[in-house]
């Protein structure tokens, strides 16, 4: 690793001012500021300890001359292709990120340092803060936390950085001596320890057994106004942490363990707080599934309705994910729908995945494809906006079930040309198999074969027509579709970039891995 | 498969996706001054109702998509002197027929869209033209033609007027055909 050309002091002979100093780097999407960071800041400062939080993804992006000089630069943060650590190191973002970092240290003399890993798209960015604070900063304790520590360093031998492998992230620094511990789970209660004591606190999965009663968040230190809002300054919100459901593709569930969910009173008192402190005219709840709990989410829109009326606040807006139920669970006696359009619900998340009934039934959505009609019809009805996900090339998926879901997007078209449904996104390529998810748990025994070290390929032996080249066909068809229809969408000019790197850096292995196959006995023949 | 095979089988199913068929629900009210208004409602060149509409009234119809256009007429038929009580210089009562609302699968055209008022007109009898018309007040045919397919093109107008944010952008010719050689190759 190159040498700094400034002179970093010596940590015990200067004055420490701040008792912790918490980083995010690249990548991260930039539609709301990275709630971890005002939340733990509020926590901890709410103890009586200082401290400062910075979002360098932020402070890259507004110093980028373009939204596509964003893009190309950070690209190579995305864990997604091998990239040797000297070329991070040199590239136009390292080094801003280097030096940044060293500005940090030197200007806030940090007692303890967090970095926080939203996703797994910002733990090589992680890993380069690391690498620039055990170089220079070697003193100062440092621990990792965040979603994405749980994720493996893709390509960790390609780093060029002689690091030992471990199963995640976390355990790849934390035996490479890179960080002191890290934080797996809530890290709500457990921070404030740390700081006082920096005991290692890796040993086990923190959970908070209850959610009410946390300071609120504090944005004061981040940029909050120039973040790259879709609809004025979006704020986060926490309703509750896992999951009601249990869909058989999801890691919700593994990671999150037992559902908690937060009275919804308190989450419509801190929405109108956000509104009235930072002029926050959307709140994003970052829940898996806002009505979750049907219950609390009454209590939630129809604190927010009363005192949005009260209060005047016709712009307050609040956006996130939501579940569509079965249409014989909708409570219509509550006033249901209008209710929901009354307390600002907006851009609703919905992972419909499959158009198929068969695949919805596989995947244990709890929910047929006539139910989702059923919704979105109300939607319109009632000027609720709404985000469709799908998912192409489940396991279990055939070309009939595929068909189905192209039949969705048929019937749903009257729903884009009137924002009932904002857009449909096809994410992750296709199926990719989770660890913590129910497909993570089977293996060659139960006809699952896969690739440790790609989540995207997999064979299930009993639907042999779904191979690779069957894979891509799908998603060609699905962004094709989209395209004719002219659906609303915001990521496949970038999945279609993603198919295209992802078959060219992976040729080998595809090959290798379906070489590798052993066919069922009646193909063979 | 090859290529062409490939991209034919593709396009085959892409072409799945585009509607056979719309459901039109027009909201009409009707007024009436020494009778109702006689009706009729013409979906692509194809009569679909003749007859006296009376107060609010509700029509639908599934219509099959064609190749070009989604032509809706309304026609008003018959209205004489007798139909407007004309005093003073003033219309005390009138015969006309206010289109509240088209829908077309459910989506109100009046209210969500721009096409009933920009793209409508009304040809008078006596072969008169005139634009952004909500209903029927003389002899003559009110007509909305919409351009097929209706909705990927109603899509594209409200992706529009939000800025083209989210409009979809198709994959690079070059990164496809490398692709489907990749496919081909596999």
């Amino acid at each position: 690793m190159e040498k700094l050309s400034y002179n970093t002091k010596s940590m015990d002979t200067v004055k420490q001012t701040t008792d912790f100093l918490l980083i995010t780097g690249p990548i991260r999407s930039l539609i709301y500021p990275p709630m971890a960071l005002a939340l733990l800041k509020g926590i901890v400062e709410n103890k009586g300890f200082n401290c400062k939080t910075v979002d360098l993804n932020q402070m890259y992006f507004t110093q980028c001359e373009s939204e596509d000089q964003f893009e190309t630069d950070t690209k190579m943060f995305d864990n997604k292709v091998p990239v040797d650590f000297e070329t991070l190191y040199i590239s136009a973002c390292g080094k801003w990120i280097t030096n940044k970092v060293v500005d940090l240290v030197e200007t806030h003399r940090p007692k303890s340092i967090g970095v926080s890993c939203f996703s797994h798209y910002n733990i090589t960015a992680a890993l380069l803060i690391l690498k620039v604070l055990k170089e220079h900063y070697a003193d100062i304790p440092v621990m990792i936390g965040g979603y994405g520590i749980n994720s493996p360093l893709s390509f960790c031998e390609e780093f060029g950085l002689g690091l030992t492998r471990k199963e995640s992230f976390a355990e790849t620094m934390k035996s490479n001596g890179l960080v002191d511990t890290y934080v797996v789970g809530d890290a709500e209660r457990v921070m404030v320890n740390w700081i006082k004591n920096k005991t290692d606190i890796s040993d086990k999965q923190h959970k908070l057994e209850k959610l009410e009663g946390l300071p609120y968040a504090d944005y004061t230190d981040l940029d909050y106004k120039n973040y790259e809002y879709t609809n004025g300054i979006t704020l986060p919100v926490t309703g509750s942490k896992g999951c009601v459901r249990k869909c058989s593709f999801c890691d919700i569930p593994g990671k999150f363990g037992k559902f908690v969910q937060r009275d919804g009173k308190e989450i419509a008192d801190e929405v109108i707080y956000l509104y009235e402190t930072y002029g926050a005219k959307t709140i994003f709840l970052t829940d898996s599934l806002t009505n979750g709990s049907m219950k609390a989410f009454l209590v939630y829109i129809e604190t927010l309705s009363n005192l949005k009326h009260k209060r005047g606040y016709k712009d307050l807006q609040w956006t996130g994910q939501y579940i569509m139920r079965p249409k014989h669970q909708i409570p219509h006696a509550k006033n249901y729908y209008p209710m929901l359009a009354e307390s600002g619900a907006v851009g609703l998340s919905a992972g419909v995945e499959s158009g198929s009934d068969r695949v919805l039934e596989h995947m244990n959505k709890k929910c047929t494809i006539d139910d989702v009609y059923t919704e979105l019809e109300y939607f319109n009805q009632h000027k609720i906006s709404s985000l469709l996900l799908l998912m192409c090339g489940y396991p279990t998926e055939t070309r009939s079930d595929f068909e189905k879901t192209l039949n969705f997007l048929r019937d749903i078209q009257p729903y884009f040309s009137n924002g009932t449904v904002i857009k449909a996104e096809v994410s992750a390529l296709w199926f990719a198999r989770d660890p913590q998810s129910q497909w993570g748990r089977m293996g060659p025994e139960q006809g699952m074969h896969f690739d440790p070290n790609d989540p995207k390929l997999w064979f299930y032996e009993p639907n042999p027509e779904l191979d690779i080249k069957e894979l891509v066909f799908r998603r060609l068809t699905l962004h094709k579709t989209i395209n004719e229809l002219h659906i609303p969408n915001g990521i496949e000019k970038p999945e279609m970039q993603r198919l295209f790197d992802y078959l060219k850096h992976n040729k080998e292995n595809i090959k290798k891995f379906y070489h590798n196959i052993k066919r069922p006995q009646h193909e063979q023949q | 498969m090859n290529n062409n095979k490939l991209e034919n089988e593709m396009q085959r199913l892409v072409a799945t996706t585009h509607l056979q068929q719309y459901t039109i629900k027009l909201e009409l009210e009707a007024f009436e001054c020494n009778g109702w208004p006689q009706v009729e409602i013409i979906l692509n060149q194809e009569v679909v109702f003749d007859g006296e509409i009376k107060n609010k009234n509700t029509k639908e119809f599934v219509v099959k998509a064609q190749e070009k256009l989604l032509d809706i007429r309304l026609v008003l038929k018959g209205k004489g002197k007798r139909n407007i009580d004309f005093r003073d210089n003033t219309i005390l009562k009138n015969q006309y027929c206010v289109i509240n609302d088209i829908k077309i699968n459910g989506i109100s055209m009046r209210w969500g869209h721009q096409v009933f008022w920009e793209d409508s007109i009304f040809e008078k009898d006596n072969k008169e033209v005139l634009t952004k018309v909500d209903g029927l007040y003389w002899n003559g045919t009110w007509r909305v033609a919409l351009q097929e397919p209706v909705f990927p093109l109603l899509n594209k107008i409200f992706q529009n007027k939000g800025g083209n944010k989210f409009n979809p952008v198709p994959i690079k010719e070059q990164h496809l055909t490398e692709i489907l050689k990749f496919v081909k190759e596999f």
